[in-house]
């Protein structure tokens, strides 16, 4: 199971290796990126950026896919993180019940999005016009989602988010 | 008076803008700036006492990123005037710090709010010009502005504000104050709490429980912990290194692919 589904533009950062590692009780973290695969570099970074005593696997979003319906993953808990919520929405869709939650958030701040054509939800998300289609559809999907930064903030419902979009 | 206000500004200059002088080398921590701040308050006993209590009540207060909990520098330097200038009691200075270091933390975030607005832009455009000193000068101008301001707003408190805290501390009936200065006393395991919470592991919690028992029930100084830690840490830390080599090189001999390897070893 995926007890949370993180939307995190920075991916593994300070306050996921030291807070939320330790939040849901799993030591299993997939980062699901095509381009964390691909670049050797980002690979490396978010390698050293993992705590130690935390197993972490990079995947595609579709390998992810694929590792999430594998039979064996099934009793597993793990903590996944994507960088977009369209990666986030695709694997919700992909592995039907799956995912528990999805918290989105941070997002869109270094997508190279130019910044006239951003919509910005609030200091954390800012979203192009593909992001905020995704938004919308993910608060269609049959899953919880809602944006909470730390484990001590509230949790504000995505549909809260939208709220005049 | 005013020569103490002073002293206790230049400790501060020195280590919380010490910290961002070079590469954050974390002189800005209690431990440090405890031991500073007595070196020219002229009493290091109490400066290093100060600082290594305050460094176990901070320790666990990092601020990562834009969460800003505390900071102690201010904190540790005013603890350590409070307890070596005035009439007030280690303990209670002690407890003084927190609400100090909360107030300071308050200062940290606007400060960098502040200045990023206006530094940012000025970034841009010295970048679009290609001016490489104009870079260096903005870098230092605006270090020395963002560490002088707390600096100078902490003078200003100890000159203005120590006598009103003395005074105040004085007239809190004995009763009261006994309880401030044990929940002083209460604060490293406070501290130490926070820490755990970041790095508490449950493999660890041997070694944890093992420190606390040579330290309360069998009465060893710190040394002599020390000395043990080592005895056992290393050859533990060598058979570590025996493992990973071997994982390694199983790792190496091993023909089936990788990724199925690290998949089903994730799973596992």
């Amino acid at each position: 199971m995926i007890p949370s589904l993180r939307v995190d533009d920075r991916l593994i950062h300070g306050q996921i290796a030291m807070v939320w590692s330790k939040e849901f009780g799993t030591n299993r973290i997939v980062v699901a990126n095509d381009r964390a695969v691909a670049d050797e570099v980002s690979n490396l970074t978010l390698r050293m950026a993992t705590p130690g005593g935390i197993k972490l696997l990079i995947k595609t979003v579709d390998d992810a896919i694929k590792l999430f319906n594998n039979p064996k993953a099934q009793g597993v808990d793990m903590f996944v993180l994507t960088n977009n919520v369209a990666d986030a929405v695709r694997i919700v869709k992909g592995c039907p019940g799956y995912v528990q939650s999805v918290n989105v958030a941070n997002v869109g701040r270094f997508d190279l999005t130019p910044p006239s054509e951003k919509i910005v939800i609030n200091g954390a998300i800012t979203l192009n016009k593909d992001e905020l289609a995704a938004l919308k559809e993910l608060a269609t999907l049959a899953v919880k989602a809602f944006q909470q930064i730390l484990p001590s903030d509230r949790k504000t419902p995505v549909s809260e988010l939208l709220k005049g979009q | 008076m005013l020569t103490n206000a002073i002293l206790c500004a230049v400790a501060y200059f020195i280590c919380y803008a010490g910290n961002y002088f070079w590469a954050q080398n974390m002189c800005d921590r209690p431990i440090v700036a405890g031991l500073v701040a007595g070196i020219l308050l002229g009493d290091i006993q109490t400066g290093l006492i100060m600082g290594a209590t305050l460094e176990a009540i901070f320790m666990g207060a990092v601020n990562i990123g834009g969460n800003i909990s505390a900071e102690p520098c201010a904190a540790t330097v005013f603890a350590v005037y409070m307890a070596t200038q005035s009439s007030v009691d280690a303990d209670t200075a002690l407890a003084l710090a927190v609400p100090i270091s909360m107030l300071s933390a308050f200062l940290f975030t606007l400060m960098n709010n502040v200045l990023c607005n206006f530094q940012a832009p000025w970034v841009d455009r010295l970048c679009e010009k290609n001016d490489t000193k104009g870079l260096y000068r903005l870098f230092w101008g605006t270090w020395f502005f963002r560490f002088f301001v707390p600096v100078l707003v902490f003078f200003v408190g100890i000159l203005a504000g120590s006598d009103a805290i003395e005074a105040f501390v004085n007239g809190i009936p004995v009763v009261i104050l006994n309880g401030i200065s044990t929940a002083g006393k209460l604060l490293p395991a406070v501290g130490i709490s926070i820490l755990m919470k970041m790095v508490w592991q449950k493999e660890l919690a041997g070694y944890f429980f093992l420190g606390f028992v040579l330290f309360k029930y069998l009465g060893l100084p710190h040394v002599a912990i020390v000395v043990i830690a080592l005895v056992v840490l290393v050859p533990i830390c060598l058979r570590d290194k025996q493992l990973l080599d071997l994982e390694k090189r199983t790792m190496n001999m091993a023909a089936v692919s990788p990724s199925t390897n690290e998949e089903e070893d994730f799973l596992s």
